[in-house]
């Protein structure tokens, strides 16, 4: 193996085969991002919902998103209405009197409850679930407010949890 | 240098790719799964570049390219007359890469029919399309598989030309489907079942994605790898021929045949001598078809107006030189034509018994002179009907008849028919020989196929008149 | 020993094995840095500069599609336009100036309309020339200043009322469309419909116009007329100025337009689309429903226009009739209104101020989740009520001839 041809032959096929490996890192890029989507035909994750001001004190449905805005003064939240359970459409059913209450540690004043008509399942109103087969809280989603003209914004692909308040 | 260890673990993976020893070669051929497809030597002539041009490995890269393109686009595109042209706009703007997929499947599937077209002329003037020693070989067969193989590839192609659905798509599914229609007989029921019906809608769409993506691919590649069997039991490319014949002519005299393809002077190990070559041949096809696919654009023209037909509508490349034909008789050529053309084909093998000059471009001088004689023929007597169909166009003529046939018998696409015939008899009775009879008329052929498919293509404007490459086409009116 | 691959061989492999290296990493570099991302970036700059906001914003980054389903509309414009939504953005110049007339964008939102419904354009497209056109394969250029130069340099016309009158053809006059206002009158000062049937009724002596924006260019006869753009625009401005000088064959008759007006027309024309696949509520003015008998729509108009609307509008009647307005509830299912300021006394022990802001019984749930009314809206309430109340008062006075 020390004939300089063969040595030379040597050298080339390892490189034209280090070019050829190479060569397929684009090919195999080209081939791979282009199967990621870049856009979706889906109902946009992120949508306005209305300006503050138009928003009632306590808790307003919005049936076409499925979605619970809450107002407590200048304090906004917004909770999915979505069971999750099986994905039907809880109701809010206020109560005739606030009572005060305490939720996995967390001691407030509670105006109703959410209930699913489809297989019975309750939750409070900051969401957790205590009654029937929904094994988890309701989904709080992040809120802010659209820098361009001043709208409520609601985010389904952020989850936020009870803490939340959106001030404004 | 990387540790014995290392360096054996790699020689353990690879060392059929790159034998050291006679041993080693003759094993790797069938100890490795991808190789087995190769003999275990290989004649240095059916090595030779020049010899076949590799035009069939091309044809085949060009299918895995077709392929691999294919199902990345299939994530994106939708077979619905509402829907298709929309996903097609979205591959082109917003998929990434996917107006370079898009152009690379475009022009790879152009670039198949060219390199099956090239492949079939080569075998033809090769003489490869039959055998010259016993029985052991079939290349009749394998050439009938062939023609069969083109006319898959022109399937293919034909069916993916509708899948944009737009005005290009649908116009040229329109003239194509047309063309079938006016094959006598057979003609009408193909086309329905083509078009799932009498319109060309949902239901075409549907069944051409179908035909396309799974019919015809499955098929084609089936085909393909009887194909390339049929070569390896027929003892390779036909450039083997001169060996094999002295093979059996030692046979015949009792001496102990030399093992025909033994000695490094007429061949080599397929591992790594063949493997390399195609390897070459694979990466430049597909360098080529990346670089092509870079310069040209695909073309995608407004959504498809069933009421709304482009003037000129013209069918996919590949059938312009048919549809000139078609515009001076339907059913010449539509039906009698392109039957002839693929019997004709076909039927070579047949036709030509002699067996000579297997394996040698052109046989030899005389083959030459006939070749060019014949291709000289078909340039002349080509532009001729093209003159007599522009100057002296049938029906002015002969303005009072009103008979179909009249003019279905007489007009220059018969002439022209009429014409080749007449070049085969007249080279078979000068010469005695088939052979030399099949070249010159193939020829002629080819080179008349190549000049009605440029005059379709680029000479042919509004109304289907001529206008010369400097006179400017009519201007299109727009909405604003 | 086998021979070995030669030299050249490996060279040619080489060569060969570059290409399609080059020919990726090309492929890679043209796709790199389109054009978008620049202004997004620019977008950004302008953002944290002039107005602090939250960003990067990573929403903002990428490419940005607007899908309206019902109208088939994908639109990307917002991906350069990134300013158009901004009611108040320290930036003058496309691709980041906002929307001039916010008040249109409020009342046809671009998650319900997209841009191009109004616009023209090509929403698909990620690059300028392609969005805007025109384009060779795209019909419907982006109907901006730029192309209505070509037609009247000095003052060019607002083509994009076109596409205005698309959804807006059935009402008679629309504020913001002046010009295709101008046409519609002309339709009915002209009589058109002698000739031409539209809409369903109407003349058989010429064609029927009702989607006569649809025709495609190649169907249109520019043999004997050939304008300059060759546009089915000025066929029609042409044609409608002296139609046998475009239609040899034609009997329509001349009807002494000036030009103005035969632009105005033209544009009317290339408006009316066939509307069959939008949904109601995209077109005002179409009539859906049942027909009404003039009775019917004589008890409609009164509610609206009564002195006792407000009730009407709060829905408060389809319970409480108001009979100081003349307002029978269909249910009755709640006391009357001209009387709420007693009944609320004698039955719940409370005013009527208090009663509202305190609800109890069916009200308490009616308020809180079928009309709920905010703060100004209950005060408004309460000042009805009580004027109903007075008159009711009144009427009581003047038919017992008693003072209360």
């Amino acid at each position: 193996m020390s004939d300089p041809a063969i040595q030379r032959r040597s050298f080339l096929g390892k490189l034209a085969a280090a070019v050829l490996g190479l060569a397929s890192l684009p090919a195999a890029w080209i081939l791979g991002r282009s199967l990621v989507p870049n856009v979706h035909y889906e109902a946009p994750r992120r949508y306005k919902v209305g300006r503050p001001d138009v928003f009632p004190e306590g808790v307003s449905f919005l049936e076409e998103r499925r979605l619970f805005v809450v107002r407590e003064r200048n304090a906004f939240h917004a909770i999915s209405a979505i069971c999750t359970h099986l994905g039907c459409t809880v109701k809010y059913a206020p109560f005739r009197h606030k009572r005060e209450m305490a939720v996995r540690g967390l001691s407030y004043t509670s105006r109703g409850e959410f209930v699913c008509p489809c297989h019975g399942s309750r939750f409070r109103d900051e969401g957790t679930n205590f009654t029937g087969p929904a094994p988890r809280p309701l989904v709080w989603y992040h809120m802010d407010v659209a820098p361009e003209d001043g709208q409520l914004r609601i985010d389904t692909g952020r989850e936020v949890d009870r803490d939340f308040r959106l001030t404004v | 240098m990387a540790s014995t260890s290392e360096q054996g673990m790699w020689r353990r993976l690879l060392w059929s790719w790159r034998p050291e020893s006679g041993r080693e070669a003759r094993r790797a051929v069938v100890r490795n799964f991808l190789l087995h497809w190769f003999p275990t030597r290989v004649a240095r002539r059916s090595l030779d570049y020049g010899y076949s041009f590799y035009l069939g490995t091309i044809s085949f890269a060009l299918f895995a390219i077709l392929t691999v393109t294919g199902i990345v686009l299939m994530c994106y595109y939708v077979p619905s007359v509402e829907r298709a042209y929309g996903t097609m706009k979205d591959i082109d703007t917003v998929v990434s890469f996917g107006w370079f997929l898009r152009r690379v499947h475009r022009i790879a599937a152009h670039m198949m029919v060219v390199s099956v077209l090239l492949h079939m002329v080569r075998v033809f003037l090769t003489g490869a399309y039959t055998s010259s020693t016993s029985s052991v070989a079939r290349r009749e067969v394998n050439w009938i598989a062939g023609v069969a193989l083109l006319v898959l590839t022109l399937l293919l192609s034909f069916t993916g030309y509708l899948l944009p659905w737009d005005q290009l798509a649908y116009w040229a599914t329109t003239v194509g489907t047309s063309i079938v229609a006016s094959i006598p007989l057979v003609g009408p029921p193909v086309r329905y079942l083509l078009v799932g019906g009498s319109e060309i809608g949902q239901a075409t769409l549907l069944r051409f994605y179908v035909l396309h993506i799974a019919a015809l691919p499955l098929v084609l590649l089936g085909l393909a790898v009887w194909h390339v069997w049929r070569v390896r039991k027929d003892g390779g490319l036909s450039a083997t021929e001169p060996a094999l014949r002295q093979a059996a002519e030692a046979v015949a005299a009792g001496r102990a045949p030399a093992a025909a393809l033994d000695d490094d002077e007429t061949s080599l190990p397929s591992s790594p001598h063949l493997t390399t070559r195609v390897l070459i041949v694979v990466v430049a096809t597909v360098a080529a078809a990346s670089l092509l696919a870079l310069a040209f654009p695909a073309p995608l023209e407004m959504r498809a107006s069933p009421q709304a037909p482009p003037n000129p509508a013209k069918a996919p490349w590949y059938f312009l030189g048919l549809q000139e034909l078609v515009s001076y008789s339907g059913f010449v050529g539509g039906a009698v034509i392109p039957l002839a053309v693929v019997l004709g084909l076909a039927l070579i093998p047949l036709v030509d018994r002699e067996r000579r000059g297997v394996g040698s471009w052109l046989v030899d001088g005389a083959g030459r002179a006939w070749a060019g004689c014949g291709a000289a023929y078909g340039l002349v007597v080509t532009c001729g009907i093209l003159a007599l169909g522009e100057l002296a166009p049938m029906r002015s003529l002969f303005p009072g008849v009103e008979s179909q046939l009249f003019f279905d018998v007489l007009n220059p696409a018969s002439l022209l028919l009429a014409l080749f015939v007449l070049l085969y008899w007249d080279v078979r009775a000068s010469t005695g020989s088939t052979r030399y009879a099949a070249l010159a008329t193939f020829c002629a052929f080819a080179i008349s196929f190549a000049l009605l498919t440029y005059t379709g293509t680029a000479l042919r404007g509004p109304n289907w008149e001529l206008f010369w490459p400097w006179q400017a086409w009519p201007e299109h009116p727009t909405l604003f | 020993m086998i021979p070995r691959l030669s030299r050249r061989e490996l060279i040619v492999l080489l060569a060969v094995a570059s290409a399609f290296l080059v020919s990726g990493v090309a492929v890679l570099l043209v796709d790199a840095r389109p054009t978008w991302r620049h202004y997004q970036e620019q977008f950004e700059d302008i953002v944290r500069e002039h107005h602090g906001a939250a960003v990067p914003d990573e929403e903002l980054r990428g490419i940005q599609q607007i899908w309206v389903e019902p109208l088939g509309v994908v639109d990307r414009c917002t991906t350069c336009h990134q300013g158009v939504q901004w009611s108040d953005l320290a930036a003058d110049e496309h691709p980041w100036r906002p929307h001039p007339h916010p008040e249109l964008l409020r009342s046809h939102p671009v998650e319900e309309y997209g841009c191009t419904s109004c616009h023209g354009g090509q929403g698909y497209a990620l690059d300028e020339d392609g969005a805007h056109g025109p384009s060779q394969h795209w019909e419907e250029p982006l109907l901006g200043r730029g192309l209505a130069a070509a037609y009247d340099a000095d003052d060019p016309p607002p083509l994009y009322e076109i596409r205005c009158n698309v959804c807006h053809r059935y009402e008679r006059e629309t504020p913001g469309m002046p010009v295709i206002n101008r046409a519609k009158a002309l339709v009915r000062d002209k009589g058109c419909v002698i000739c031409h049937a539209i809409d369903g009724s109407g003349g058989r002596f010429g064609p029927d116009l009702t989607a006569a924006g649809d025709k495609k260019p190649g169907l249109y006869d520019f043999s004997v007329y050939a304008g300059e753009p060759l546009s089915v625009l000025n066929w029609h401005i042409a044609h409608f100025v002296t139609p046998a000088e475009v239609v040899p064959t034609s009997i329509m008759p001349d009807i002494d337009l000036e030009a103005a007006d035969a632009l105005a027309l033209s544009m009317l024309m290339m408006s009316w689309r066939d509307d069959g696949r939008l949904r109601p509520r995209y077109l005002p003015g179409a009539v859906y429903g049942e027909e009404q008998s003039p009775e019917e729509m004589e008890r409609d108009r009164r509610l609206r226009e009564s002195e006792g609307a407000f009730f009407v509008e709060n829905t408060c009647y389809v319970c409480h009739s108001v009979e100081a307005h003349d307002i029978q509830s269909p249910t009755d299912m709640g006391p009357d209104l001209s009387r709420a300021p007693e009944t609320a006394r004698a039955r719940f022990s409370k005013t009527l101020d208090k009663f509202l802001a305190e609800p109890t019984g069916t009200m308490e749930t009616v308020l809180e989740s079928h009309i709920p009314l905010t703060e100004a809206q209950k005060a408004v309430a309460i000042e009805e009520i009580r004027r109903a109340y007075e008159i009711a008062r009144n009427r009581e006075q003047i038919r017992t001839g008693r003072p209360d």
